[in-house]
């Protein structure tokens, strides 16, 4: 089948997603109200509490949550057919991620702007706070391991990408500096930019550089290397001030995003590739992980990401005009996320190969579908882009600079956060010199994935997409679960039917918590893996914490329904004095 | 009672004002999934509510000469006309509004890009796609100064043009 016919399909289903689901979204289960005068209107400070038109705030939203974790999951998951991948990406974007991220934004909107780590606390129990804070920590740490594995990997398979990636930090402080230093217009420095970073491809690609020697004399793989050299990085980089590095590399990150996406729809539509990979893979290799429950957790961004509730809840919901814009912003910005996961599918099934043998060369087990998926992305992507005259190997290094860029990025940003959460868990626990220095506590959130990235057994082909992508998937489904399960009870509150958030929450919980209990076996049957045992326990236990909590929380709601509002209702409820009218109760 | 909301439906002010952030003072960040939010130091945890004290978030400290002008122009202008903060990167909103409301000025198509392509500089402002202030940030007396004196020439062009 022609991958555009695909890509024009899903389109429609998202579209058609959009049109009706999120109107019965807005209407009967959130309730918006466009007279509701909203925090950005309420509490305007000019700083983070602004009232933004609609359009500029989904460029600002979809610009945080979209990046390399949606191109990942679905490039593992192809292994059980395009169809359960693509199905997914399309049930999951439309009826939870969209309810999720919208729910999180409207609930946040009704509370002040609060973000979702404090809602969590007022409306399902003060004791959820300490979850939430462990629920992300394990997220953020099982990230930053991750995508230092996915630089690593790149960076053996793609060693021209190396140039640009190291000459774009010099080059974005240059660029922050000029704009900075001559206040000028920003259009034209971060095109520069981004021209130079293409120079620099075309330069890497005939200078690739590989650390073999190196590696050799330090008697470690070289990808290892890479991944200390990462950490390293990020750690320097997370002390920097955000507008040195971090701001107009961003700039030149932001430009790069809507280029790839160009590439990939405009080169698909061009060269009409043909889907190679199997509709559905009945084959499959003794061994390999069963469809129910990975593929709901392999896939993760891209169909739900737990992530984006910090994202709506965190900044978004500060700036929100009118309360209907949430629609536009939360459930289009899902369904921008949903197009991204779905370009990876196609990338992975249509670009990579030419035929089915080919394919069936690159996916023969899990293990390989895992330890290639970035690769395979990256090949597949530069064939689209060879579709429009640019020669194959140099697009290569292209999307594999667009792949790093972005897990680079995320690294920055995820030890940056995994130090304020750290230091927020020891100010919990009353270690008072670890809340206070964050030269410690940076440590700390560098040491811990780095020890996951370079355990015994991560040489093993799969490793990290294999077991370490699959915790990454629970934990952010996890964190779904809890922004679903604030969002149930506050629709609940409401006196509207919560099933469509209830559903997916469900959903997920189940569907995570098979995955734990699944792998806790596999682990301890892998002497080498047993570090992963007390991790998998331990998100395990925090999974059926979150159960027990979200299950307390909506009996609690659906009992005040009953016999109307306690007397003792928490902060959350006593903020929530913008209640519909009995009338539209009723609606 | 719900309080009358600035520029909610039913008023349609006729004149379009941009400010353009201060550039280190963005909104979303090309950061990625599991990553966005890094510029304003995304608020993960219940004690970064606040964060206008807090030493981790120094750099907002020089924001806060923006939100005064932001919160004085929109005092001024409330009802008058639509009040647009815009982040510095987002070209593709800022460049076809720019270049459509110097069309709707009487700019030539040529003249109307160009005005385009330089307007968003550092903390901008920006009324009816003219640059009135561009690369210094203005004091909130200042700015309310420019955007009274330039929406006092779109009213008599626009009187101008009718005659």
């Amino acid at each position: 089948m022609p991958a555009v016919v695909v890509a024009i399909t899903v389109f429609a289903l998202f579209a058609l997603g959009y049109i009706y689901y999120s109107r019965y979204l807005a209407e009967k289960v959130y309730a918006l109200d466009p007279a509701f005068v909203t925090p950005a209107h309420e509490l305007a400070d000019g700083i983070d509490y602004v009232p933004t038109n609609k359009h500029v705030l989904f460029g600002h939203h979809f610009t945080s949550i979209a990046g390399a974790a949606p191109i990942v999951g679905p490039a593992i998951a192809v292994f059980w057919g395009w169809v359960p991948a693509l199905l997914w990406i399309v049930i999951g974007t439309i009826f939870a991620a969209g309810v999720h991220d919208f729910g999180a934004l409207a609930v946040s909107v009704r509370h002040k702007a609060r973000n979702i780590g404090s809602l969590t606390a007022d409306v399902i129990s003060p004791r959820s706070r300490i979850l939430f804070l462990c629920i992300i920590f394990f997220l953020l740490t099982l990230v930053n391991a991750v995508f230092a594995v996915v630089i690593g990997n790149l960076f053996v398979a793609f060693p021209g990408a190396v140039i640009p990636i190291f000459v774009e930090i010099p080059l974005a402080i240059a660029i922050g500096q000029y704009i900075y230093r001559t206040k000028s217009p920003a259009l034209v420095p971060s095109i520069v930019g981004v021209i130079a970073l293409y120079f620099l491809i075309w330069v890497g690609h005939h200078n690739p550089i590989e650390l073999t020697a190196l590696a050799d004399a330090l008697g470690m793989a070289p990808r290892d290397v890479w991944i200390v050299i990462m950490f390293v990085y990020t750690f320097i980089a997370s002390r920097l001030p955000v507008w040195l590095l971090l701001q107009p590399r961003d700039y030149i990150n932001s430009h790069q995003l809507f280029i790839a996406l160009g590439v990939t729809f405009i080169g698909v539509l061009v060269g009409m590739d043909r889907i190679v990979a199997p509709a559905f893979r009945g084959d499959l290799p003794e061994g390999s992980p069963n469809i129910f429950p990975f593929l709901f957790i392999t896939i993760a961004c891209g169909a739900i990401s737990g992530f984006h509730s910090l994202v709506s809840s965190g900044t978004t919901s500060k700036q929100l005009d009118k309360e209907t814009d949430a629609r536009h912003v939360g459930y289009v910005g899902a369904l921008g996320e949903g197009s991204l996961a779905m370009a990876s599918v196609l990338a992975v099934s249509a670009g990579v190969a030419a035929t089915r043998v080919e394919w069936d060369a690159l996916y023969p087990t899990y293990g390989d579908a895992s330890a290639g998926a970035t690769s395979n992305f990256v090949n597949g992507i530069a064939q689209f882009a060879s579709n429009l005259g640019v020669e194959f190997t140099l697009a290569t290094v292209f999307a594999a600079v667009v792949v790093v860029s972005f897990a680079a990025t995320t690294m920055d940003t995820g030890v940056r956060l995994q130090r304020y959460i750290v230091q927020e868990i020891a100010t919990i626990l009353n270690w008072k010199r670890l809340s206070r220095s964050l030269t410690a506590a940076g440590l700390i959130a560098v040491a811990v994935p780095l020890l996951l990235a370079l355990m015994p057994g991560s040489d093993d082909r799969g490793f990290a997409f294999g077991t370490l992508w699959r915790l990454f998937g629970t934990t952010n489904q996890l964190t779904a679960g809890l922004a679903l399960a604030v969002v149930a009870v506050w629709v609940t509150k409401r006196m509207r039917n919560p099933i469509a958030i209830l559903a997916p929450m469900v959903f997920l919980l189940v569907m995570t918590t098979w995955a734990l209990i699944i792998q806790l076996g596999e682990f301890w049957d892998a002497p080498e893996r047993w570090v992963l045992v007390p991790l998998d326990l331990v998100i395990l236990v925090l999974a059926l914490w979150l159960i027990v909590e979200a299950g307390i929380a909506l009996r609690r709601s659906l009992a005040d329904r009953r016999t109307g509002p306690r007397a003792d209702a928490g902060e959350g409820d006593a903020m929530d004095t913008t209640r519909p009218s009995a009338r539209d109760d009723q609606g | 009672m719900t309080p009358a909301m600035p520029n909610s439906p039913g008023t349609s002010p006729s004149h379009r004002i941009l400010l353009v952030r201060p550039w280190n003072m963005p909104d979303g960040v090309g950061a990625g999934c599991c990553g966005g939010g890094s510029t304003k130091g995304l608020c993960v945890a219940t004690g970064h509510e606040a964060p206008h004290g807090d030493p981790r978030f120094r750099e907002r400290a020089g924001w806060d000469a923006f939100a005064e002008m932001y919160l004085a122009v929109k005092d001024t202008v409330r009802g008058r006309a639509d009040l647009e903060v815009v982040d510095p990167r987002n070209h593709l909103y800022l460049l076809p509004v720019l270049f459509g409301d110097a069309r709707r000025r009487g700019v030539e198509r040529w003249q109307a890009l160009r005005s385009a392509l330089r307007s968003p500089g550092y903390a901008a402002i920006i009324v009816d796609g003219r640059t009135v202030s561009s690369g210094t940030l203005r004091t909130p007396e200042e700015a309310v100064r420019l955007i009274e004196a330039a929406l006092a020439d779109a009213l008599a062009a626009g009187d101008r043009r009718r005659v």
